[in-house]
């Protein structure tokens, strides 16, 4: 009873701290998501677990815009479209078809993959031309997805804001965004965010969050009527990397090893072939024909 | 702008499924003893065993299976999962998002650009300059409608089917 009560209180503390924050951004319209309407359904809202889909979104189109300051989209209409389709196709198998998905590649020589919340999908140049085919392309966007599915990044900054930070994130997400636009609304709020921000940045997603990734991943790509093996041989690939490199051991630190997760994806593929039953298509040419496509 | 704000949060929210370079190395080690199998299949003949640690050259993967040959110059099916690749001789490139992050403002990717297995560059990929202020409603003009979705996937000959979750 007293607990509920100083929740109450506390989390009545939160909404006035967030309304008394979003003052100047009532009325504004950013990325076409109304921030009056917003911050009026955040009044609604006694928890951080009650993120409504407009919310993540406009959590996930701050974290995009915020990338796409930083990394380049490849200038190839054609390829992004590919790579949009095929995601599109796998996401439609996941726990969230109707999420208005977004895949993007980065213009960047890295092999690296992201997802943020609310849909969006980024894959760089990098990885592409590493990878044999469609199948493993599909492998890693369905790894993507499961994590958008799963909201595995929204729940760890909602986790992380719990700890202290009883106000509406997507409201802190808009201002980050107008901060980072050179706005007016940096303030302590933005500032408490970023430092819950960077304490979860340096502790990294849990482990088992990308396992549960992998093993979904690895499903949703056979639903798709991909071979399920996409993810496992692109996951091959990260093996063939010196354990001794600099960068990588500072990735391990916070991501599982590789040796690990194939180790765990193998439960998952002996139940894939024992139970899945449908023709699965690798697409090798369709894959290298994309890459060599142009405008 | 918030730089640290910046870095911070996408390095944070972004999923991190950093890939290392995959180099031409084709060169792999067994986990354990396994029957050289015929055909892609653990129903097929086995034509062979190759002993743990075992190195085997890594020619064409199908499904769960990759081609191998022997040091003795045998041919045969292991399953993907009983083999890891050599570590790459070549220096991996950085994971790190950070650096990631700083490559849109690099004036130019500079010498080395990655080449992939099938020889197709970063470069080649690229048919004009990046495009370095993309909005996210940019990316609005790339997405796929359902329709499209559905009819390329029957080109391709994808067939959905159920599958639940592994529990």
């Amino acid at each position: 009873m007293q607990t509920a009560t100083l929740l109450k209180c506390a989390s009545l503390l939160g909404l006035i701290v967030s309304l008394s924050a979003c003052q100047g951004l009532e009325g504004v319209q950013i990325q076409g998501v109304d921030l009056g309407k917003l911050s009026s359904a955040g009044q609604h809202l006694t928890n951080m677990g009650q993120k409504s889909v407009d919310e993540e979104r406009v959590i996930g189109q701050n974290t995009a815009t915020i990338l796409l300051s930083k990394a380049a989209v490849l200038n190839n209409p054609p390829l992004q479209a590919y790579v949009n389709r095929v995601g599109l196709w796998v996401a439609q198998h996941s726990e969230r078809p109707d999420l208005p998905w977004r895949f993007v590649v980065l213009d960047s020589p890295q092999v690296a993959a992201y997802a943020a919340p609310g849909g969006y999908v980024f894959i760089t140049s990098g990885m592409l031309t590493r990878m044999n085919s469609e199948a493993e392309l599909a492998g890693v966007l369905a790894h993507e997805v499961a994590h958008v599915v799963q909201q595995h990044h929204l729940k760890a900054i909602q986790q992380q804001a719990q700890t202290g930070l009883l106000t509406d994130l997507a409201t802190l997400a808009v201002q980050a965004g107008a901060a980072d636009k050179g706005g007016s609304q940096a303030g302590e709020l933005t500032d408490r965010f970023t430092r819950s921000v960077s304490d979860l940045y340096s502790r990294g997603l849990d482990r088992g969050d990308e396992y549960e990734a992998d093993a979904m991943g690895a499903v949703i790509a056979t639903r798709a009527g991909y071979d399920a093996y996409g993810l496992a041989g692109v996951l091959q690939t990260l093996g063939t990397t010196r354990q001794n490199d600099a960068a990588l051991s500072s990735f391990l630190k916070v991501h599982p090893g590789i040796d690990d997760r194939l180790q765990r994806l193998q439960p998952v593929y002996l139940y894939i072939e024992k139970t899945a039953s449908g023709p699965t298509q690798s697409l090798d040419a369709r894959y290298q024909q994309a890459l060599r496509s142009k405008r | 702008m918030n730089k640290g704000l910046c870095s911070a949060l996408a390095a944070l929210i972004f999923s991190f499924y950093g890939f290392s370079a995959l180099a031409e190395v084709r060169q792999a080690q067994t986990l354990q003893d396994s029957p050289l199998r015929a055909e892609p299949s653990a129903s097929a003949a086995s034509v062979g065993q190759v002993g743990k640690q075992a190195q085997v050259l890594v020619l064409e993967r199908q499904g769960g299976w990759y081609q191998v040959e022997t040091s003795s110059g045998q041919r045969g099916w292991l399953p993907l999962l009983s083999l890891r690749f050599a570590k790459d001789a070549q220096a991996s490139r950085s994971n790190d998002l950070g650096s990631l992050l700083k490559l849109g403002n690099q004036a130019s990717p500079a010498s080395g650009v990655a080449t992939g297995i099938r020889g197709i560059s970063d470069e080649e990929l690229r048919s004009g300059s990046a495009n370095t202020s993309a909005s996210v409603q940019s990316l609005d003009a790339f997405a796929a409608s359902p329709s499209e979705a559905r009819s390329f996937a029957q080109q391709g000959g994808l067939r959905s089917q159920n599958l639940p979750y592994a529990r």
